[in-house]
């Protein structure tokens, strides 16, 4: 609002036409009349209007809401004076003596008058834009209301809306309010949908929320066979969860099991402590601990099982008539054979892992961090080991009122609004201060508009589907794909396997964006113009000459890539104070190979040579040019690690590197010497897209939306580079052994790998790491809100795992 | 406009007499805003007090709740006293210069206790559930019941969204209590009845539980408090004030003004009224006639059963000056039949019925 007052105001020549202005932009209602003709008279032609565009396009929503006020009137002569009041004065004061005159003195008491008083508050909030996470802003929950676009049945998907969103009350014609009861509306909706089998998307997505799998359970005394999994996934691995099981069973073991969400009748047992105790417990246990595997979509037995134990333990004496143990497993296990289900017969016995179980070390299992604190697992270096706190408590802003899910401090988040029906509406907000959501802005709401691709075909919003060799996926109405180059076996030319089918040469150009491609015409093929590349590796490019900064700071490299190939703004240098103590510089750790220092600018400061732009890490080599297996060049393995990229070769780059498709391998990378890998013995190695050497990884690959990503810029006001994206996600990454590693492919999509990153990895790690990347990948394609939550990552649209 | 006055002067005066006025006029450019309806119709509603209009400048939201809660007491009060000779209806004699809100019966009576404590209940009950509901800037869910800690011990936590009762009688009490800003009995009584409505609505609290989880199996419940219906705390405050105390104010030695409530007994034991009980100064009047000093509407006119047993009885309720009786006929449909399809047909059913009005 009053960036709209300085653009009209700042051209005018007289300093009594400015003060009139600003006046006129400051008050919230059009200008008076005698306003207007001051305006006229002071100021200049270009100044007036300026203004009398400006207020005539934006009429004070005040004069809107207040209309609609008028019709809470019982009386018909002062709804009429009432609409008649707002037509012919524009100051509130004005306003509210005419309506009093008609209906009587304001009294808080009756409807006219509440609401306008209501309306005040939304002007005070729409100029603070704070909306302090309260309910009406965010939702009771707004990571669960994320969840609610899931539903199938039109009746979950409102009494999700009701639950986690706002609740409006609606009054009746007599003014009565009718009270929607959260109580009751939650305890429906726990009824009716929670296990219904027909929301399973929906169920799936809350549980996501509010029970979010992990790897490994430690300290359970009574499902002791589920401790020492290291390489499982489960949802809770709690002492409450615990006990409810060891209570559960004692309930069962009284002759009868009932499951009241799923069966309507109890199942009558014989004593469960003489018939296969064992498995009865198992079962239990599984119900509350809740494995995951990542195809299966809830907890369900096996059909196999679940006939074997009935058959053997079912009190047939006491079974209703005409059921039998076929029908009860119908309802309990999935109807095909062909999904997946959870097999009971390894948690019969206790874990293999119980020797081995301390090679993967997982801080935040126990919880140690307060209800309104994130548990962040750290993997700084350790100058003493086993002193060092291996993970760090850092405050997090609520999606709501409810704790349920904690994004980090600044942070952009996406909710949606409360009080959309469609749930496609949007608003951005950041996380501050004090832990509150505020900085909110609206977006645009999402259509489902489909896509038109060649030859007629209409793909609808959502969908994947393949082009050639390329995979697309239809979003909003736009069509991204991948930009491999599609092999014709009937065609002449010889199939390099880069995009566009470019030659082979290796002569590397670095992009505006911060990446280097293997030679022009690949970048061509991409999008990029010839202004826009620069010829040579980004590691022989010098930002920093000629001096892009001011005259009194000095410029120090800073390299990032940017995902949105087009974005002007992908700075590659940053500017420090070094006379004032280097006090104006964020707070980001960096390291010269040894110690840690709290920014660059301190680092010089102590005229220190810059490593990389981290905490200071064990694991990785120090010194010593590399090439990582995005085809860049960085001064160190532990540099490249910085990045986000792991280690392919030793040296500077000089190939282009391994494609998808390509089919004639033999004279890529024939100059390259890959390290020896010492994994090659326990794990299946493959090169990664755009590598010479292989790595034993799990690999996902993740197609994004550029124009999404260029939305995200603009409200985030940075561009999006790979470092943002990979912070988000290497916080989901809660094994200390683990880490994230993600780059942008040159076929247009990003690359995501979960290694160990310990200096000899062990069987047991590198399955754990499996685990992790499995589990960063079954959320990135299921869409969940603990991702898309965050505005960057939820311009990720498909997402494949190789693993 | 003022404005208008001042113009010969030179353009430099006269913008600066404008900036002025402007100014010191619209006095809320403190905050980034500088006018909204709340301002222009705080100031206006009458009646209040300077601390309730500060209120009601920085929490519009809140106030219009309050008087939704107001109007809410009213009408819950109307319907507890529907068949008695009060029917709660308030006279002051301030000639309309107070807002319902804030007025004030006359005599310090019974129905007076009554009236201050459904108010200020009322008044709790709607700021609590507009917080549940999202209509208020400042307050939520109660946040002290939201989080589920880590250890557990008992049978049951909490959990959702528990109605943040804390900020309703919060609000409640800061509005209503600064009204009283004379520290005569009269204030003192009203506080005392003020806080019993507020311990009402707190001792009606429910907490509902519930076992979620798949297995029937409840081992650890999950509770929320959740508001009653008003009707049962209508229902608790017309208990207190059958048995609503009378009271003497206590002077202390060192202040002129009194500062206790005491019991009036016919013993001589001085004791302190129990919080939630109603307390009044002075008897009420009879309601009979129509008396606009006390107050009193009388009961010209009010309907009457002439068989029944309580307060509606028409002897009790004309005060024996009889009642007139009416006799008509009484139509409404009976005998309703759905036909398919898709309409309805009903009888006409006629009854010669009477009723009574007390004179």
């Amino acid at each position: 609002f009053f960036s709209a007052g300085d653009v009209c105001c700042r051209p005018s020549g007289s300093s009594q036409c400015t003060a009139v202005c600003r006046a006129i932009f400051i008050q919230n209602s059009l200008p008076t009349s005698s306003q207007s003709r001051m305006i006229e008279s002071v100021c200049e032609q270009s100044v007036a209007q300026c203004v009398h565009n400006y207020t005539e396009l934006n009429p004070p929503t005040s004069l809107r809401e207040g209309l609609l006020c008028c019709d809470h009137s019982d009386n018909l002569t002062c709804q009429r004076k009432c609409r008649r009041a707002l037509e012919v004065h524009t100051r509130e004061e004005d306003i509210v003596d005419m309506i009093s005159e008609h209906c009587g003195l304001p009294n808080a008491m009756e409807p006219l008058w509440q609401c306008f008083l209501r309306s005040s508050t939304n002007t005070i909030r729409r100029h603070e834009y704070t909306y302090g996470g309260r309910i009406e802003m965010t939702g009771v929950d707004g990571a669960k209301l994320q969840c609610c676009a899931k539903a199938v049945t039109p009746g979950c998907r409102q009494l999700c809306v009701k639950v986690s969103g706002t609740l409006l009350f609606t009054q009746d014609y007599n003014g009565s309010i009718q009270t929607y009861s959260r109580w009751t509306t939650s305890v429906r909706f726990h009824d009716e949908c929670t296990y219904h089998p027909r929301e399973r998307d929906l169920n799936r997505c809350l549980e996501e929320v509010a029970e979010p799998c992990e790897l490994g359970c430690s300290n359970l005394s009574f499902c002791s066979n589920f401790n020492y999994r290291p390489t499982e996934m489960f949802r809770r691995c709690d002492p409450e969860a615990d006990d409810m099981a060891k209570k559960t069973a004692q309930i069962w073991s009284q002759g009868a099991i009932s499951l009241p969400l799923i069966l309507p009748y109890d199942i009558p047992v014989r004593d469960i402590r003489t018939c296969h105790p064992e498995v009865w417990k198992a079962i239990a246990c599984t119900l509350q601990i809740k494995p995951c595997h990542q195809a299966v979509r809830a907890t369900w037995i096996c059909r196999s099982d679940c006939l074997s134990i009935l058959g053997d333990c079912l009190d047939y004496a006491r079974l209703p008539f005409g059921l039998t143990a076929a029908d009860i497993c119908q309802r309990l296990s999935p109807h095909d054979s062909t999904l997946p289900c959870i097999s009971l017969s390894k948690y019969l016995i206790p874990s293999e892992h119980i020797s081995v179980h301390h090679e993967v070390t997982q801080p935040c299992s126990s919880n140690p961090c307060s209800a309104s604190q994130i548990c962040m697992v750290s993997r700084r270096k350790c100058r003493n080991p086993g002193k060092c706190p291996l993970y760090t408590c850092k405050s997090g802003c609520a999606m709501g009122e409810v704790l349920s899910h904690l994004v980090p401090h600044k942070s952009y988040v996406r909710l949606p609004k409360a009080t959309d029906r469609q749930l496609q509406c949007h608003r951005v907000c950041k996380c501050g201060h004090h832990n509150m959501l505020h900085k909110c802005s609206e977006m645009e709401c999402q259509e489902e508009r489909a896509c038109v691709v060649s030859y007629n075909r209409i793909h609808s919003h959502g969908s994947k589907f393949l082009v050639g060799c390329n995979k697309c996926s239809c979003y909003e109405g736009e069509v991204t794909c991948t930009q491999r180059h599609c092999p014709y076996h009937a065609s002449t030319e010889i199939y390099t396997g880069l995009p566009c089918n470019c030659d082979r040469q290796y002569a590397p150009v670095c992009a505006h964006n911060g990446r280097t491609y293997p030679n022009a015409c690949v970048a061509k093929c991409l999008g990029l113009t010839d202004l826009q590349i620069a010829s040579g590796q980004c590691y022989d490019q010098h930002p920093c000459q000629p001096n892009p900064c001011e005259p009194l700071q000095k410029c120090l490299p800073k390299r990032r890539i940017c995902l949105d190939i087009t974005s002007e703004d992908c700075s590659q240098y940053e500017c420090a104070h070094l006379d004032n103590g280097c006090r104006k510089q964020k707070h980001s750790t960096v390291c010269n190979g040894t110690h840690d220092f709290p920014s660059a600018c301190v680092l010089m400061q102590h005229r220190q040579k810059l490593a990389y732009r981290e905490h200071c890490m064990s694991g990785c080599q120090s010194s010593g040019v590399v090439c990582g297996i995005n085809g860049e060049t960085y001064s160190s393995e532990c540099a490249a690690w910085a990045d986000g990229v792991l280690l392919d070769y030793l040296g500077k780059c000089s190939a282009a590197g391994h494609l998808t498709n390509a089919f004639s391998q033999n004279w890529s990378c024939s100059n390259v010497i890959c390290p020896n890998n010492s994994l090659s013995i326990i794990c299946k190695p493959f090169v990664p897209p755009g590598a010479c050497c292989p790595i034993c990884a799990g690999e996902i690959r993740v197609l994004y939306s550029q124009t999404a990503i260029q939305k995200a810029a603009q409200l985030t006001s940075s561009p999006v580079s790979i470092a943002d994206i990979r912070r988000i996600l290497h916080h989901h990454i809660m094994v200390l052994e683990c880490d994230l590693f993600a780059y942008l492919g040159i076929e247009g999509d990003l690359i995501i790998h979960v290694v160990p990153v310990v200096r000899s990895a062990t069987p047991l790690q590198l399955e754990a790491c499996r685990k992790e990347s499995e589990k960063i990948g079954s959320l990135i394609i299921s869409s969940s809100p603990t991702l898309t939550s965050h505005v960057v990552l939820a311009t990720f649209i498909a997402a494949e795992m190789h693993l | 406009m003022i404005l208008r006055k001042i113009l010969p002067p030179t353009h430099a005066v006269v913008v600066y007499l404008y900036f002025f006025v402007f100014f010191t006029f619209h006095r809320a450019l403190s905050s980034v805003v500088a006018l909204s309806y709340a301002h222009a119709i705080c100031n206006r509603i009458p009646g209040l007090a300077p601390r309730q209009r500060t209120i009601c400048l920085s929490h519009p939201d809140s106030m219009a709740a309050a008087g939704q809660g107001a109007k809410l007491a009213f009408e819950e009060c109307s319907y507890q006293f529907r068949l008695h000779r009060w029917n709660c209806t308030i006279t002051d004699n301030t000639a309309g210069r107070t807002s319902p809100l804030a007025a004030q019966h006359t005599i310090a009576s019974k129905e007076a206790a009554y009236t201050s404590a459904i108010r200020s209940a009322g008044v709790s009950y709607i700021i609590t559930q507009a917080c549940s509901q999202g209509s208020i800037m400042s307050c939520g869910c109660d946040k002290t019941k939201g989080d589920t800690s880590n250890a557990f011990s008992s049978e049951w936590k909490w959990g959702g969204c528990s109605a943040d009762i804390k900020y309703g009688l919060t609000f409640s009490r800061l509005f209503l209590d600064s009204k009283e800003v004379k520290e005569d009995e009269r204030a003192l009584m009203n506080l005392h009845n003020n806080r019993a409505g507020r311990k009402a609505v707190k001792s009606q609290m429910d907490t509902q539980c519930k076992c979620l989880g798949v297995s029937g199996a409840c081992t650890i419940k999950t509770c929320w408090t959740t508001l009653p219906g008003f009707r049962s705390i209508g229902d608790h405050l017309k208990q207190k004030f059958t048995k609503a105390k009378q009271v003497v104010p206590l002077q202390s030695s060192r202040t002129r003004n009194p500062e206790f409530l005491h019991l009036k007994r016919l013993k001589s034991l001085h004791r302190k009224p129990r919080k939630a009980d109603l307390v009044y100064l002075k008897r009420s009047p009879s309601y009979c006639e129509k008396d606009e000093g006390i107050g009193s509407l009388g009961t010209t006119g009010r309907l009457c059963n002439r068989t029944a047993n309580s307060y509606n009885n028409c002897d009790l309720m004309c005060c024996g000056r009889g009642y007139n009786t009416h006799q008509y006929t009484r139509t409404w449909q009976c005998d309703c039949k759905f036909h398919w399809c898709c309409h309805v047909t009903c009888d006409e059913c006629t009854e010669l019925t009477e009723e009574y009005t007390c004179k």
